[in-house]
């Protein structure tokens, strides 16, 4: 069912020959290619049969064209002769027309790769769309399992991507890289006489060794469900609040945004030219490490070509480094630090206690399981949004809370982590464990 | 309609050597299956962006995404299978592949194809080349010179113009053959603005289904640039906002994202058909105060969020979703209408060709009242009157809601004290529609920038309200006890 990688591989790296060579010979300076190819099987059961069976077919070409230093960039979902030649008459077209930035410009070829590192990260999975059915009725049963008189199974699902993805540019950088995503998922809706609750858990992997069982899967997401039932309003004032990972890890790609080098040159951030001073905990270090194999956000070079490395971005609490690619570092006068298309595996760490300790820590307080709406501004810091969780009293998780709001000045409430957790959400590309929050305004 | 049926076949099938009759014999191989209804639909999008940065228009985008989506339903279940390209072998397998969801035998009833009629709600224009590139390169100058000249603090503008142009064509066992040309345009401006060392953003935009030419000849530029001055203008003197329940007054047009949250999506078919809806079971009951009256229109000429025909070729309607406080209708697409038995309303929408389509949203409004926004104002005791919003978002399980305020003022006694900083506000959704307690005579719809998302597919929406007063909502500021 899938495509045969090492056949594509080459037919993409002929895509990406003939892009870079037919940019050049319209007369561009330079030219920057990314070609990508996908192919999925998704499955997704409720209540004990089939609701949806998909396969997905992806093709996509993007070419950057720099004339001197006027830029256009196109894309398409053909790589076809024909359709390559239009594009890059189109891009020819659009570069011409708008005006030059003196820092446009490829980077240099000796940050690129020497050579290609082995990122294992292409683990073949499931092919048939019946074994998916399957696993996707077990996570399905085994959530059922927990209270099927207050549960309702609203979806479980699972899904497999292969993806090739190639990069090439002129200055002679080029590369396709086969990488896998796998997943397993769970939605439940509890239902008691006062309301219904939802909540969701799932398991991500390149590789399928990696995942979570799929029942495990099943009950996270119905014990979840289950523990949202009869919430409750808490007492507004300023409590400490515990931000479990998945809420930790929103927090930390607030700092992300305001630290990478397009804020900083927009002076659109509230982490304004904070190098070298400090704005978190002393005990807190947040770093990256692209290299990881077989991780979801393992990848050897960034989207301008550029080599990545291990970055650190906060050592002891202190910013050491804002997150460039090529453009932005140009724009600062600094050197780009691999991060073109964002960080890779972030990790934030120090002591760490268990969530029996945090909780004690807070005494009375405010454990949230899940944010919503928009409310951060990343220019001043101000921080405004819903959330749901438990109320803490005594040390301990006393009941489930919703409809409330939490407030402060992200600048205030990253110096004031009083605590992290031991418990590192690897699903996401930010991975972060609980964190403790010191004082924020909670309303309801 | 038969011309631009034959106007997007030209565009969508001829030069990848496929026709209408390629598409039938797709949906025929669905014959060897127990499958209910079957549906291809064809794609293009033409995309620009043009931005402003520095003063200066240096950085400018184009893609041409095209490829199709089969679809074969039987029962609860769907097979989809969708390909980037248009091309026969692909659509064929593809076929296949979504059919084997359902069983062998059986067979698919279908009915003849008739050509749908409707009555177009935009001009079928290309926006893209409705104007030069000089002239749209043009216009962002102008703005970023309106907007540093209209106020000394402003430190930073930026702008850009998109402009969408989109094909459709969809062909279904039930005998639709339908076909739409889409132009979508958008320019918004954001700028920021310093004293001392307080830093703020204003924002301004709109647009809608028409050319550029008509977005960029008329007041809106300079307006949107004045706009955004404005807002940040008032953000540099914002005081922290309160916390905790209090009164709040909305104002019209783009406010209106509360209906968006508190009933709209919690009013759509598919999970009032799974029951995993707080308005689940509801309709005839009263979900809301006598006062409110919601509409879901689709027809609404030119507007971002409207429609000529939904993803699935049916006409959109107007909808009337809860009236005078009482829950009438949800929203469907034909998978939700078909299971649950009622019709359809014109709301099966898909992001593109690799989205299933699911009932949405198209333009989403409260209907006017009768009191004067003034008086609305002067019978606040103690609260927040906000004007604008970044976004929102809802659990539509609990009926939680939240959205955010971007520009908002405290007032006490009927008068405006002083800006205060953003907040989030939150509240259940039928228990904040209970507690609205005037509705002013000054519907407004928004300006042309929302973009709502659900399960991951993004759609162009429209929301509008006239101005309201909610007895009791929580605000979500740092000011508590306050």
């Amino acid at each position: 069912m899938f495509f045969d990688s090492q056949k594509l591989k080459t037919d993409l790296m002929t895509v990406i020959t003939k892009s870079v060579d037919g940019g050049l010979s319209i007369g561009a300076d330079e030219v920057e290619v990314t070609v990508a190819r996908d192919q999925g099987l998704e499955v997704s059961v409720r209540r004990g049969s089939v609701e949806n069976l998909q396969l997905s077919n992806d093709i996509s070409l993007s070419v950057t064209l720099l004339f001197g230093k006027r830029k256009g960039s196109v894309s398409s979902t053909n790589f076809d002769d024909r359709s390559i030649k239009t594009l890059l008459a189109k891009a020819k077209d659009l570069s011409l027309l708008l005006q030059e930035d003196p820092y446009y410009g490829l980077a240099p070829g000796e940050l690129s790769p020497q050579k290609i590192i082995e990122m294992d990260l292409d683990h073949p999975w499931i092919t048939e769309p019946g074994d998916a059915v399957e696993m996707a009725l077990t996570i399905e049963r085994a959530g059922l399992s927990l209270d099927d008189r207050l549960l309702k199974s609203d979806s479980a699902g699972v899904s497999t991507i292969k993806s090739l993805v190639g990069y090439g540019n002129s200055n002679g950088f080029s590369a396709v890289v086969p990488s896998s995503r796998h997943s397993i998922s769970s939605v439940f809706v509890a239902e008691q006489t006062d309301g219904m609750q939802r909540d969701h858990w799932y398991s991500v992997a390149r590789d399928p060794d990696e995942l979570s069982e799929a029942d495990e899967v099943g009950r996270e997401a119905a014990r979840r469900s289950l523990a949202k039932l009869n919430p409750q309003r808490p007492d507004s004032g300023v409590f400490p609040v515990l931000f479990a990972p998945n809420c930790a890890s929103s927090l930390i790609s607030h700092f992300v945004s305001a630290v990478s080098g397009s804020s900083q040159f927009k002076k659109a951030s509230f982490l304004l030219n904070k190098i070298d001073q400090r704005i978190f905990p002393e005990w807190l270090t947040i770093m990256e490490s692209p290299l990881e194999p077989r991780s979801l956000g393992g990848a050897f070079f960034d989207a301008d070509g550029v080599q990545t490395r291990n970055n650190k971005f906060v050592i002891d609490g202190v910013l050491t480094s804002y997150v460039l690619s090529n453009y932005s570092a140009k724009r600062l006068g600094l050197a780009t630090t691999g991060n073109g298309g964002g960080v890779r595996n972030l990790t934030l760490t120090g002591p760490s206690f268990s969530q029996k300790d945090l909780l004690r820590q807070i005494g009375r307080g405010v454990l949230v399981s899940s944010l919503m709406g928009q409310g951060v501004n990343i220019v001043n810091g101000d921080y405004s949004r819903g959330a749901s969780g438990f109320w803490v009293e005594n040390g301990e998780i006393s009941h489930a809370i919703d409809n409330f709001t939490i407030a402060g000045n992200l600048s205030e409430m990253f110096l004031g982590i009083q605590a992290i957790g031991d418990d590192l959400d690897k699903r996401f590309n930010i991975r972060t464990p609980s964190i403790l929050m010191g004082s924020m305004a909670v309303a309801s | 309609m038969d011309s631009l049926l034959n106007t997007v076949e030209s565009e969508l099938l001829t030069p990848n050597q496929m026709s209408l009759s390629l598409l039938e014999s797709a949906i025929d191989l669905f014959g060897a299956r127990t499958i209910d209804f079957g549906e291809v639909f064809v794609q293009s999008i033409n995309y620009e962006s043009l931005s402003l940065e520095d003063g200066r228009v240096k950085a400018g985008s184009f893609s041409q995404n095209s490829g199709f989506g089969v679809r074969a339903i039987s029962g609860e279940k769907t097979g989809f299978s969708y390909c980037d390209g248009i091309d026969a072998n692909s659509l064929i397998n593809s076929a296949k592949t979504a059919a084997s969801i359902a069983r062998r035998g059986g067979g698919i009833k279908r009915e003849n194809y008739s050509k749908t009629k409707f009555l177009p709600k935009y001009a079928p224009v290309d926006p893209l080349i409705s104007m030069t590139d000089k002239q749209k390169a043009n216009i962002l100058l102008k703005i970023d010179q309106d907007a540093r000249g209209a106020d000394p603090r402003v430190e930073e503008v930026s702008a850009s113009l998109t402009s969408s142009f989109e094909h459709m064509l969809v062909m279904s066992s039930d005998g639709v053959l339908a076909a739409d040309i889409r132009p979508l345009v958008r320019l918004s401006v954001s700028v920021i603005a310093v004293e001392g060392n307080k830093r703020e953003r204003g924002n301004a935009g709109g647009g809608g289904r028409y050319s550029l030419d008509r977005l960029l000849s008329s007041e809106s530029p300079s307006r949107f640039a004045r706009e955004a001055v404005r807002m940040a203008g008032v953000n540099l003197r914002a005081k922290p906002a309160p916390a905790g329940r209090m009164q709040v007054v909305l104002g019209p047009g783009w406010p209106g994202v509360l209906l968006h949250e508190a009933v709209g999506h919690g009013l759509e078919g598919d999970f009032n058909r799974k029951g995993s809806s707080t308005f689940s079971g509801r309709v005839g009951e009263k979900v809301a105060s006598p006062l409110c009256t919601v509409v879901d229109d689709g027809t609404l000429f030119d507007c971002r969020g409207s429609l000529s025909i939904d993803d699935e070729g049916t006409p959109t309607q107007r909808n009337t979703l809860i009236e005078n406080g009482v829950l009438k209708n949800y929203m469907q697409d034909k998978l939700n209408s078909g299971l649950m038995n009622v019709p359809k309303t014109g709301n099966g929408r898909r992001e593109s060709y690799a989205c299933l389509p699911m009932p949405r949203m198209t333009n989403t409004f409260l209907e006017a009242g009768k009191s004067d926004p003034s008086e609305i104002l002067n019978s606040m005791d103690k609260g927040v009157y906000a004007v604008n919003f970044g976004g929102g978002s809802v659990d539509i399980t609990s009926g939680s809601f939240v959205f955010s305020a971007t520009e908002a003022y405290f007032v006490e006694r009927g008068e405006i004290k002083y800006p205060i900083k953003g907040a989030t506000l939150t509240g259940s959704g039928p228990e904040v529609m209970r507690n609205i307690s005037m509705i002013g005579n000054d519907l407004q719809l928004d300006s042309g920038v929302g973009v709502c998302g659900k399960q991951g597919q993004s759609v162009p929406v429209g929301v509008g309200q006239p101005t309201l007063k909610i007895d009791e909502i929580v605000v979500g500021g740092t000011q508590t006890g306050s």
